[in-house]
C-alpha cells in the first residue's frame, strides 16, 4: 500500500525535482489510503540500527523484487 | 545518546533482493555471505508473511534485524520504526463507519509513528543497549 506512489515520489520529486498532482476530487484511481514511507525513512531505520547495534558496520537489505509493489 | 560511541564512518550497504518469500533461504545465505551483521527488512505485504522466519534467523545467527513494522519485532526482530499498521487502518476505517465514503478519502501520511524494541531479543543476541535507547522507545517488548 503506497509503497509505489513512495517510489515515484523519490524518482520523480528528489531525484528529478519535480512533483506529483494528487487529484483528490477525483479519487477512486488507487490512491486513497495511507502511504508508508518506506523509502523516505529507510536512513532513519539505519540510523536507529546504528544507535541500538552499536557495532553495525554492513548492513544486508532484504527485500522483494516485485514489478507490482503498489499493493 | 552519545554519538562518540557509534560508528561515524557509513555502513556498507549490500542488497538481497528476493522474488517471492520461496528464495527466502537463498538471500539469507548471500546475506550471509556478505559478512553483513545486521539485516534491514524493507517491509511488505510479502516480506510480512515471513516475518517470523527471517527474526529467528536473525536470533540464530546472533544479527539485529530492523524493519518498519511492530508486527516484524514481536516475531524476534530487534527494533521496528515505522507507522503502525493497525493504527492507521483503525483511524481510516473509523471514518468510513462514520459515514464517509472510502472513495472520497485522499491518500495520507501516516500520523503516527512507533519505536520499538524487541529487549529479548537485544539479551539473546548479546546485545548491551545504551541505556538511553530503552527510554526513547515508545514500546518494549519483554
Amino acid at each position: 500500500m503506497g509503497l509505489g506512489l513512495s517510489l515515484s515520489h523519490d524518482i520523480v520529486v528528489k531525484q528529478h525535482g519535480g512533483s506529483i498532482e494528487v487529484d483528490t476530487t477525483r479519487p477512486g484511481k488507487n490512491f486513497t489510503g495511507v502511504t508508508f514511507l518506506t523509502n523516505e525513512m529507510a536512513a532513519k531505520r539505519i540510523e536507529l540500527l546504528k544507535e541500538v547495534a552499536l557495532d553495525t558496520k554492513r548492513v544486508a537489505v532484504i527485500f522483494i523484487r516485485s514489478t507490482s509493489m503498489m499493493s | 545518546m552519545r554519538g562518540k560511541r557509534h560508528s561515524r564512518s557509513p555502513s556498507k550497504i549490500t542488497s538481497h533482493p528476493i522474488n517471492s518469500t520461496g528464495d527466502l533461504d537463498a538471500a539469507l545465505r548471500s546475506a550471509k555471505d556478505s559478512r553483513a551483521n545486521s539485516l534491514f527488512v524493507i517491509a511488505s505485504r510479502q516480506t510480512r508473511l515471513v516475518a517470523r522466519k527471517i527474526a529467528q534467523y536473525g536470533l540464530e545467527q546472533r544479527l539485529p534485524v530492523i524493519t518498519a513494522w511492530r508486527e516484524f519485532v514481536t516475531n524476534g526482530a530487534l527494533p521496528s520504526y515505522g507507522p503502525g499498521l493497525v493504527f492507521e487502518a483503525k483511524r481510516v476505517a473509523g471514518r468510513v463507519l462514520k459515514g464517509a465514503k472510502a472513495a472520497d478519502l485522499p491518500i495520507e501520511q501516516p500520523v503516527k509513528f512507533e519505536f520499538i524494541i524487541n529487549l529479548k531479543t537485544a539479551r539473546s543476541i548479546g546485545l548491551t543497549l545504551d541505556r538511553g535507547v530503552p527510554l526513547r522507545a515508545d514500546d518494549l517488548i519483554e
